[in-house]
């Protein structure tokens, strides 16, 4: 999905989407749970307070498991 | 679409098509409606002092010539207004640029107000040291209080545009994705 049609679906400017990505703007709760609704996940797997692992820690990590 | 036959409309046209695509409105209109603001650092700092330099001129100088430098620095300051982080988008603003727009003109109106209270003290302490002949200190009079009136505006604008300009982010590297 484009960082557009996000902010059309949310009523934001895309500008607003792209500095969330970046993690220069902290969102209201009701634009965090907006986008929550529109990916239809949780919205504590689109926003936390702890930086999100890299795709490859994630990768590395699941490698240690048994 | 161009007007077929008529050699002279149709070069007409092709100029307008032109004009109007490269400089002209139709650009500047796509433009604001993006959304996109200009964070403005030093035209506000140099309005600003502008203003400080119209008053200056306005109490030692020449009234009128002060007069209209200050009046000057606050029409600039509010016509940036426009292309800043405050600025009018043509659509109602979000959270973040209602925010942006908020903080702004508070600390404008807070600095405007500081001054307010700081330059009518002053000028009380002036005028009571005047009554009881302890020197000479300049008061306003007719014309002074049109100038202070615009160099009171001219901080609000002019600070308001500074204080959203830094709180907005940089620019997106991939703004139109």
């Amino acid at each position: 999905m484009s960082r557009k049609a996000l902010a059309e679906k949310v009523g934001v400017n895309p500008q607003t989407i792209g500095f969330l990505e970046r993690g220069d703007y902290k969102p209201s709760l009701e634009l965090a749970l907006n986008i929550a609704a529109v990916f239809k996940l949780p919205v504590e797997l689109l926003f936390s307070f702890q930086p999100f692992p890299t795709v490859a820690e994630t990768l590395l990590s699941q490698g240690d498991r048994p | 679409m161009t007007i077929k036959g008529d050699p002279i409309a149709q070069n007409l046209d092709k100029v307008a098509g032109a004009v109007a695509g490269a400089i002209g409105l139709t650009r500047m209109q796509r433009w604001l409606n993006s959304g996109r603001r200009i964070r403005f650092r030093f035209l506000p700092l140099a309005l600003l002092a502008c203003a400080v330099g119209g008053l200056w001129v306005q109490i030692e100088l020449f009234p009128l010539f002060g007069y209209f430098i200050v009046m000057l620095a606050w029409t600039i300051g509010g016509a940036i207004q426009a292309f800043s982080p405050i600025g009018p988008s043509g659509k109602p603003l979000d959270e973040r640029e209602a925010a942006v727009a908020r903080s702004g003109h508070s600390a404008g109106l807070l600095t405007a107000m500081v001054i307010a209270v700081l330059g009518c003290m002053a000028i009380g302490l002036g005028s009571t040291a005047n009554m009881f002949g302890l020197g000479h200190f300049w008061t306003p009079t007719g014309l002074d209080w049109f100038a202070l009136a615009f160099f009171l505006l001219a901080v609000e604008a002019n600070v308001a545009v500074l204080a959203a300009s830094a709180s907005t982010p940089g620019p997106l590297e991939d703004e139109d994705e």
